[in-house]
């Protein structure tokens, strides 16, 4: 269950930068690709300081991800042809760790494909509400979810579409925050991105 | 999820495996002279955490079939109190508990596999083990092959050897009431962190025929 959440919400997080991407005339954009940097910080009620990660991603429609944290802890998620996996940097060199859950692949795909395929709307798993300008949350449909995560807040970068941060709540003082930046669309990108660490 | 058992399982045998492998050494009257014991007891009492600390380690474990995973550990030390969380390395906790001084654990979260009473209490157990000097007065003896060092005879509880290495760490040997070994854990590379000293690589071993490795590796730590 939590690797399904995890994957879910973090590979389709991942897409949501550029779900409602839009040209400098107002137009949208058909998405290829896209790539950013990111800064993460994880709060918590026991931390006096916060977490904090930095990493990059690289996606291309329709479904290869590659999700990769530089500290604190040098890990990479890959996802391609159906498959995905994970990689831990130990002794200067990637280990696979295993026993991810392969069924969650398809959930994953699903979602990718919802926000790509529309606004940053309702899915199957979230309910999508606008609230103050610039923010959308999404809403867990299913009550074991939602005692996991009780919501993701999407902060838009002013009409661009694009997002700014996105912050999954687990509870009232914990969560975690993801900041992005240096966003790049419709690059090439080959494809030994997504399947080697 | 596999991932996640295969850590329960391992983290719960870290503090219910009894192996017989190793007994409780004998301590011997260590020929030293006063100061050099006074040296080895202050050494030892330096390796525990004093005060108000916030601490972030990776935590790796491997096993031979090739199965391992790597979380975040995150240990608070607020006076009397040690609070701990493991999360993802995405920042998914996991698991998230704080024991008062008197011994009360209070679990905040626990998503399965780790919502075991089992579980928090031999965590919070071996995350005291490590950070917080024992309650009990060292005794400097001589202690199995490894040289002289620093018996924790706590009672109700078991014996703690703590063993300085001559190239500057420290092993350490954890006995249960029976005097039987249930881990080992090896203290290494000291790095001074705002006027504390704590060691970056730790290295608990539960030896026996389940046997499996933890490595933590400090990534944070912060005086609060």
């Amino acid at each position: 269950m939590l690797v399904r959440i995890l994957t879910v919400l973090f590979f389709g997080l991942s897409c949501l930068v550029s779900a409602q991407a839009q040209d400098v005339g107002g137009d949208s954009v058909q998405i290829r690709s896209v790539q950013a940097d990111f800064v993460q910080e994880k709060h918590l009620a026991i931390l006096a300081h916060p977490i904090v990660s930095t990493g990059h991603f690289t996606f291309k429609a329709p479904a290869s991800l590659r999700w990769e944290y530089f500290t604190p802890v040098h890990t990479v998620l890959l996802m391609d042809d159906g498959s995905i996996r994970k990689f831990v940097r130990q002794n200067g060199r990637f280990v696979e760790e295993h026993g991810m859950g392969l069924n969650s692949m398809q959930i994953v795909l699903q979602e990718i494909t919802g926000w790509l395929d529309g606004e940053i709307t309702d899915t199957p798993t979230f309910i999508a509400e606008p609230e103050k300008e610039g923010y959308i949350v999404l809403r867990p449909r299913n009550q074991a979810l939602a005692k996991i995560i009780s919501r993701i807040e999407l902060k838009l970068m002013g009409t661009s579409g694009l997002m700014e941060s996105v912050t999954l709540y687990e509870g009232p003082e914990s969560f975690t925050r993801m900041v992005f930046a240096e966003a790049v669309l419709n690059e090439a990108v080959l494809p030994s991105v997504f399947r080697k660490p | 999820m596999k991932v996640l058992v295969v850590l329960l399982a391992l983290l719960l045998l870290s503090s219910c495996t009894g192996n017989t492998l190793r007994a409780l050494p004998e301590s011997l009257p260590a020929e030293l002279s006063p100061e050099q014991k006074e040296t080895i007891r202050q050494s030892c009492a330096r390796l525990f955490v004093a005060g108000d600390w916030q601490l972030v380690h990776s935590i790796t474990f491997n096993l031979d079939s090739g199965h391992g995973a790597t979380v975040l550990g995150v240990t608070v030390l607020d006076g009397a109190i040690v609070k701990t969380a493991l999360m993802t390395v995405e920042g998914f906790v996991l698991f998230e508990a704080e024991l008062d001084g008197a011994g009360q654990l209070e679990v905040a979260k626990a998503l399965p596999p780790f919502d075991n009473i089992n579980f928090a209490e031999g965590l919070m157990r071996d995350v005291k083990t490590i950070f917080l000097e024992p309650a009990a007065v060292p005794v400097v003896a001589a202690l199995g092959l490894e040289g002289a060092g620093c018996r924790y005879d706590v009672a109700g509880e078991g014996a703690i050897d703590l063993i300085p290495t001559p190239g500057g760490s420290f092993v350490m040997h954890v006995y249960d009431r029976e005097f039987t070994e249930t881990l080992s854990i090896d203290l290494d590379s000291f790095a001074g962190q705002q006027s504390g000293m704590f060691p970056e690589k730790i290295l608990l071993r539960a030896p026996g025929m389940r046997g499996y490795t933890l490595k933590m590796t400090v990534i944070s730590a912060e005086k609060i």
